[in-house]
């Protein structure tokens, strides 16, 4: 309850959408380093709420389903993630996404879940780590190169 | 007491009836009275005679003392050896009066005159002489009580001795050599009708080591010629070192044959003793190797110029020259011949590598792993915990960094893996290819970088793939041996790995606060850095 209510403060003060913002990157990894995962899904589901081709919103939700091993959720956000960033051209989300191997990353996820498909009880297994507090954002580096082009300004 | 002809040098009277050796008479305020003026010879209206920034009566021994009316010395007392100087007539007649005189050989200037203590009463006195010159001595007869006239019998020793050949001064100040082929040093002897003394002379040699230089015929290459001196806080580091042309540097591409084998050759380390007309058969000096690897030999130890013998293995031998008497003069030489031997450690960082991989696995999920940027960020941006590749890790040292290519920028220690040199960082790729493939990264991926760097030169992505393929099950003795075979074949281009410019600094265990730091090798570190692996 306590990490629920500290993550909906947050929420309110500096995670609501089109509020300007130049610590979200900052906060959205604070919070799933400290394991508060769902609230960086809830910043998610608002900022889509509010424009579903939100790119961060998109990004945060797909790293959520791959977190906690959710497949039939996981594909399709990441289609969507490469759909929308492939259209972003700003210097250093597109250098990160194009160049440093981001978009790369995605298609080889993917194709994971096709040639190496978890079994059921493999997924609850590993469904489990996501509750492991204390690890990165995998995609942080996207968040933060879309807070150094401005999108959050 | 005093020679007329002294007095009247600085305008004193030979007749007022001086007191000497009173420091009433001490007309330039400089400690010294008339008479040890006279005997020391310093100007006795000048506080510092030699100008060498040290007052005369701050310079004469002071258990040591320095020379006051020679500036070589600089006012140093470890510039000089001390001794004593006895002279007078001993004998029963207690009746001659008796100077020993000590001239400077290449200008011929007094230097000392040490007097007795009165008619037939011997007297000595400590003085100090310049190392690196060469001195000559006589006797001057004084005076007499006898009525009949002066039986000339003397007594002169060199630290209460009459012994010549190498000798000890006081307080360990140094060696130096008497020579006194007429014999004027001796414990009594009678005169004649005359002195037997005029124009006879014996010397005094104070040796200095000046430098030691080391040369080799295979050092032709070396950016940094002969001759080097002494050990130096960042001695062979070209952008750092005070002297960036004193050292001695074989390379080893220039003593290895085309199967990596050491071939034979010789140093030669050569002492360059002062005064130059000194030889090695006149002092008991020695050579000998303090410390560094167990390998080659000194051909002999006994002379100024010895050669070591068919070192095999690299790392800083340190030598010590000893002239005898003190005077030591410590010299290293550096033979490049490779870096330790660090395969014991890098296998035993593969365990550590295993041990990292499973906790990782333990805690993300295989498809976390696979993203590229997530592992640099584990690899770079994580500064505790537990990191292998790094061979100086403070909290379990693998092994010693005894090599660093310095040339650059400060990147590239080297040593030695199954025989081959390598730099370190090869090493380091090798265990980070090895733990990402326990992981679960691409064979592909891994050699092309980690995302926020791009491993760009071949040796590097080989080293890589090479790691990556043993913890895919392929046999480490094969494919180690492969890989140290290629990167001396490909690393031509740069050179580095044949360079093998040692470090003999122990490594800083520096850990980099920002990636910013990491990389910047120039400034935050004396022993290269390596990748922190941290869950």
């Amino acid at each position: 309850m306590k990490k629920m209510l500290i993550g909906f403060v947050l929420v309110i003060c500096g995670g609501g959408v089109g509020l300007a913002q130049t610590n979200f990157y900052e906060n959205v990894t604070n919070l799933w380093h400290q394991g508060y995962k769902t609230n960086v899904l809830a910043i998610a589901d608002a900022r889509l709420a509010v424009n579903s081709n939100d790119i961060a919103g998109l990004i945060l939700k797909a790293e959520y389903h791959l977190a906690f091993c959710e497949d039939d959720q996981l594909s399709n956000a990441y289609l969507r993630v490469i759909q929308r960033a492939d259209m972003i051209t700003t210097t250093n989300f597109a250098k990160c996404w194009q160049e440093e191997g981001g978009r790369q990353d995605y298609f080889d996820i993917l194709e994971d879940m096709v040639e190496n498909p978890l079994t059921p009880q493999r997924m609850q297994q590993e469904r489990l780590k996501g509750f492991i507090s204390g690890k990165p954002l995998p995609d942080g580096y996207l968040i933060e190169a879309l807070q150094k082009d401005g999108y959050f300004d | 007491m005093l020679p007329d002809g002294w007095e009247l040098q600085y305008g004193l009277s030979p007749c007022e009836c001086a007191t000497p050796n009173d420091l009433s008479w001490d007309a330039d305020g400089d400690g010294l009275g008339l008479f040890d003026e006279y005997r020391y010879c310093t100007d006795p209206f000048n506080p510092d005679t030699d100008g060498d920034g040290v007052r005369d009566g701050d310079e004469v021994p002071h258990s040591p003392g320095s020379c006051p009316n020679d500036p070589d010395d600089e006012g140093n007392p470890a510039n000089c050896v001390t001794l004593s100087l006895t002279v007078g007539d001993p004998s029963g007649s207690h009746s001659e009066r008796w100077n020993f005189e000590v001239f400077e050989e290449a200008t011929g200037r007094d230097v000392v005159r040490h007097c007795d203590d009165g008619f037939g009463t011997p007297g000595s006195a400590e003085y100090a002489l310049v190392k690196g010159k060469a001195y000559t001595f006589s006797l001057r007869w004084i005076d007499t009580n006898l009525d009949e006239g002066p039986d000339y019998d003397w007594q002169a020793l060199i630290n209460d001795s009459d012994e010549t050949g190498a000798c000890e001064g006081l307080y360990g100040t140094g060696a130096f050599i008497v020579e006194d082929s007429y014999g004027l040093l001796t414990e009594e002897r009678h005169g004649d009708e005359f002195d037997i003394t005029i124009g006879e002379t014996g010397r005094i040699i104070v040796p200095k080591v000046e430098a030691l230089d080391v040369t080799s015929p295979k050092s032709g290459t070396s950016g940094n010629p002969p001759p080097f001196e002494g050990h130096r806080p960042w001695p062979f580091d070209v952008t750092k070192s005070p002297n960036p042309d004193r050292h001695m540097v074989v390379f080893y591409k220039d003593v290895v044959d085309s199967a990596f084998n050491v071939e034979d050759f010789d140093v030669t380390l050569k002492a360059n003793v002062l005064p130059a007309d000194i030889t090695a058969d006149r002092l008991d000096e020695a050579w000998s190797k303090i410390s560094g690897p167990a390998s080659g030999s000194l051909n002999r130890t006994d002379t100024f110029e010895v050669k070591y013998q068919n070192p095999k293995v690299g790392g800083v031998y340190r030598f010590d020259f000893d002239l005898g008497g003190g005077v030591k003069s410590e010299a290293n030489l550096v033979l490049p011949l490779a870096g330790a031997e660090m395969d014991g450690a890098i296998q035993a960082d593969l365990l550590k590598a295993d041990a990292f991989a499973t906790a990782v696995k333990a805690k993300y999920i295989p498809r976390e792993l696979k993203k590229m940027k997530h592992m640099a960020r584990w690899f770079w941006t994580n500064h505790v915990g537990d990191y292998t590749g790094r061979p100086d890790n403070a909290d379990t040292p693998t092994a010693w960094v005894h090599n660093q290519v310095n040339d650059e920028s400060g990147f590239g220690a080297v040593c030695t893996w199954r025989g081959r040199p390598v730099r370190l960082t090869k090493p380091s790729n090798f265990i980070l290819g090895y733990a990402m493939q326990q992981i679960g990264i691409s064979r592909a991926k891994a050699r092309r970088g980690t995302g926020l760097f791009t491993i760009t030169e071949t040796t590097d992505r080989a080293s890589v793939g090479a790691g990556w393929d043993v913890a895919n099950g392929g046999n480490y003795d094969t494919i180690v041996s492969d890989l140290v075979d290629y990167i001396w074949t490909h690393e031509v281009e740069n050179d580095k790995s044949r360079k093998l410019w040692p470090n003999p600094n122990p490594p800083d265990n520096y850990k980099g606060s920002s990636s910013d730091d990491l990389f910047n090798y120039s400034t935050g570190y004396g022993a290269p850095g390596f990748l922190f692996m941290t869950q």
